[in-house]
């Protein structure tokens, strides 16, 4: 039909513009990924490769070791040690404030990065449900919470 | 009385797979008892189903410990509310109220069908009953609400803490009925193409269907992030966590479903596109029930794992294998009528507007999906958090919001640069204006500028629009403003339904920006009479404190806050302890307005309060969100209602004048 380049009729030309979206939003998808994504291990992973991402950001899974919880409403500090299905342990630090539903037992994902004193600094923490539990919500905890000290 | 039940669930697997054969069997027979029979054994199912939610509920209510659902969720203290809400808190209750639901819907389509696509009707409820059959399968034999404990507890777990307020009993209730409402269209879609009848009947038929599973799902979604912003206490109402992005992608793909629609109602193309697009928009509806309950991804709302995953990813594969067949054997059917004649008309704005939304849908499944690939691919699991997503969703969402204001402007059919030029100037010299003026006020973040801009300049096309229509109507009618815009907008219920749900987009919009771009936030410890500011606002934190309600403990913080010196009020944060459970929830302290909100969590305290700690955050222009979602309601809600005078043809025919004929024609 009509089409302003002569040869090139309409259907062509929403062609090309369907292409181009279909570029530029691939386009987003690979920088995004890029940028914002990164490794999810589990402690013993994390462990295992420790020289490689020192200092890297990455998201780690584990449980959280009974009696280990040290929580510091002074200076707003968590102290904890997560632990992998064989038993070893990771000792994590998060300067923010504990979250709801964290306690021992949990299953926990923590975004951060492993120090060189092999202290995991961890910015974020995901308090997955309790088995008990079998339909519940939890808050992907990066505040709040409090205990009875 | 659990017999009743169970063995209600199992006829109801039953009647269905009776519905399906006997819808097939009149259809091919051309026999009209038999899908009489078929539309009875739907009714069948509403009867069962409605009596497992009827034992259910019983069960629940009377707390019948023997059973292991009402062990797992209620306790004999839980309040009758939630004992009753506690029917959809877990697994199979859920997938109960969706089959309930189901049944309802299926019933009503199929015993008031439209005149228009009466013809579908019999493969509609062969569709709607094979779905059924899934979910009544899955709750006759694989997971029931009735299983019984060997050893029946004295006294129940009790419902977490979290679920007990109104907000969870609201916001699964209305995502299902989103999630279910587009099985009938789907259904419809199928229906048409096994029927070779691709024309826009069965669009038209399912019209209201859409819009109202569209408008379920919205407020699903949308009150899902308000209650997690209240309720949660992280200063958040969105994380993009996998079972979040399960509630959206549908949602994506329903507004984008919700618009090519009118193209193929208006001009015959499409055809092919949209019954992909409900398609997808079912089975993501479906997948989304999968990464719920099958655990494989992280995430806040985990069901917890169960092998109920590899049912749900059968039915969507043997869902796809089918609607493969079914595309393939009847290529020829969905040839355009029409084809696009101008780059530059509303059908190809629409068209973008498409695959914007699609390809946002796209990118929130890779994103959520990503850890499953990679893992499968690379053997190393890797995840994607919020900043892939905004990255990606951000430029997507301003550009489907630019394209918001410019379409309703465009011409069906082609659009001269001419006409371009005179509906454009005023909003875009005043979107000019305001961005200068933005800039100079101190507004110098490029995303947030760019976002209110584009909003700006949405707003301002949307009134051109209804001013233009109002005076065009009073100089025919010489009515008065408002007379003359009332009956203008009652006359063209989905337009001005349209232009309101699009504010409400707007409004989200600005709070979205408001709340992302300038969130401030202190974590800070504070001892008694001691205060913290943030922003303008100091809040003096007075005394740890303690009271009991009913058989909760409440720990609770009382702060002053005032701004400029000027005392605004009493901001309470507390920590409530539910009986039964060691780990207390949140209830945080809001003192929320137009501008911004202030947030206040409490966090923690040393012994006697002596320190506390708090979070305080200040989160700009969220109260639009929730403005927004007020606007959504009403303005769908008005593009459903039935006009006075429903002729089809009157209103097609108005909606393809120019805006400048519009009122006239209203008129008859």
């Amino acid at each position: 039909m009509t089409g302003k380049v002569p040869g090139v009729n309409s259907k062509t030309r929403l062609w090309i513009s369907a292409a181009i979206i279909a570029l530029a939003v691939g386009y987003l998808v690979i920088l995004g990924v890029s940028n914002g994504s990164m490794y999810y291990l589990t402690v013993d992973e994390l462990l295992e490769k420790k020289a490689s991402l020192m200092g890297q950001t990455v998201r780690v899974q584990g449980v959280v070791a009974g009696g280990s919880i040290n929580w510091e409403p002074g200076p707003i500090r968590l102290s904890f040690e997560i632990q992998s299905d064989s038993g070893v342990s990771l000792p994590v630090v998060f300067n923010d404030i504990r979250p709801d539903n964290f306690e021992s037992g949990r299953e926990v994902v923590l975004e951060g990065r492993l120090r060189e004193d092999g202290l995991f600094a961890a910015d974020n923490i995901l308090v997955k449900c309790p088995s008990k539990y079998e339909a519940e919500t939890a808050e992907p905890a990066q505040r709040d919470a409090g205990e009875r000290t | 009385m659990i017999d009743v039940g169970r063995w209600a669930l199992l006829i109801g697997f039953i009647v269905n797979v009776y519905a399906l054969l006997a819808f097939v069997v009149g259809i091919r027979n051309g026999e009209r008892k038999s899908i009489e029979s078929g539309k009875w054994a739907l009714m069948a199912s509403l009867v069962m189903s409605s009596i497992g939610m009827a034992v259910l509920t019983y069960l629940l209510v009377t707390s019948d410990f023997s059973v292991r659902y009402v062990a797992a969720y209620t306790s004999s203290d839980l309040p009758l509310l939630y004992k009753v809400s506690a029917l959809w808190a877990g697994q199979s209750g859920s997938l109960l109220l969706w089959f309930w639901t189901l049944s309802l819907f299926s019933v009503v389509t199929v015993f008031w069908p439209q005149r228009d696509a009466a013809g579908l009707i019999p493969h509609v409820g062969a569709v709607l009953a094979a779905i059924a059959i899934f979910f009544g399968y899955l709750l006759a034999f694989v997971t029931s609400p009735f299983e019984q404990l060997a050893l029946p507890l004295r006294e129940g777990q009790g419902l977490n803490p979290l679920l007990q307020n109104p907000g969870m009993v609201i916001h699964p209730t209305t995502t299902y009925l989103g999630y279910v409402g587009f099985s009938v269209p789907f259904a419809y879609a199928i229906a048409a193409l096994i029927n070779r009848k691709a024309d826009a009947a069965w669009i038209r038929v399912t019209r209201r269907w859409t819009l109202a599973a569209w408008l379920f799902l919205s407020i699903g979604i949308i009150y899902g992030a308000q209650w997690a912003y209240v309720e949660l206490g992280w200063g958040g109402y969105w994380a993009w966590d996998p079972v979040e992005n399960a509630s959206l992608m549908p949602w994506l793909t329903g507004t984008a479903f919700l618009h090519s629609v009118m193209i193929q109602e208006k001009k015959g193309m499409l055809k092919m596109w949209n019954i992909f697009l409900i398609i997808a928009t079912f089975l993501l509806t479906i997948f989304g029930t999968f990464l719920t309950r099958s655990g494989i991804l992280a995430s806040v709302h985990a069901f917890g794992e169960s092998s109920l995953g590899v049912y749900f990813l059968g039915f969507i594969a043997l869902t796809l294998a089918l609607v493969f067949w079914l595309v393939v054997s009847r290529k020829e059917v969905l040839a355009q009528e029409n084809g696009f004649e101008s780059t530059l008309s509303r059908e190809s704005s629409f068209l973008v507007n498409n695959l914007l939304l699609v390809g946002g849908a796209f990118a929130v499944f890779w994103g959520t999906v990503f850890p499953l690939i990679s893992e499968a691919v690379r053997g190393q699991k890797v995840t994607v958090g919020p900043p892939f997503f905004n990255q990606v969703m951000v430029p997507i969402g301003l550009a489907t919001v630019v394209l918001m204001g410019i379409c309703p402007l465009i011409a069906w059919k082609k659009s001269s640069l001419g006409n371009l030029k005179r509906n454009f100037f005023y909003p875009s010299v005043s979107a000019l204006v305001f961005a200068i003026t933005g800039y100079i006020a101190g507004l110098t973040s490029p995303g947030a500028l760019v976002s209110f801009t584009v909003s700006f300049f949405v707003t301002a096309t949307i009134f051109l629009e209804v001013y233009r229509g109002v005076r065009v109507r009073r100089r025919m009618t010489n009515e008065g403003t408002l007379v003359a815009l009332y009956r203008l907008m009652a006359r063209n219920r989905r337009r001005y339904g349209g232009y309101a749900v699009h504010l409400a987009v707007i409004l989200m919009v600005v709070g979205i920006t408001g709340s992302s771009a300038f969130h401030t936030e202190k974590a800070v410890s504070l001892n008694p009479g001691e205060t913290v500011e943030i922003k303008d606002y100091a809040l003096k934190y007075e005394a740890l404190e303690w009271r009991r309600e009913g058989r909760k403990e409440i720990v609770f913080a009382d702060l002053i806050v005032s701004k400029d010196d000027e005392t605004l009020g009493i901001l309470r944060a507390e920590k409530v302890y539910h009986p039964g459970s060691d780990q207390p929830t949140t209830e945080v302290g809001i003192l929320g307005g137009l501008q911004e909100d202030l947030y206040v969590i409490l966090a923690g305290w040393e012994k006697n309060g002596k320190p506390a700690s708090f979070k305080v955050i200040v989160n700009p222009l969220v109260a639009w969100l929730w403005l927004g979602e007020y606007l959504l309601i009403i303005g769908t809600v008005f593009a459903m209602w039935p006009e006075r005078r429903a002729l089809h043809s009157t209103a097609w025919v108005a909606d393809r004048m120019p805006v400048t004929a519009l009122a006239g024609r209203a008129e008859r």
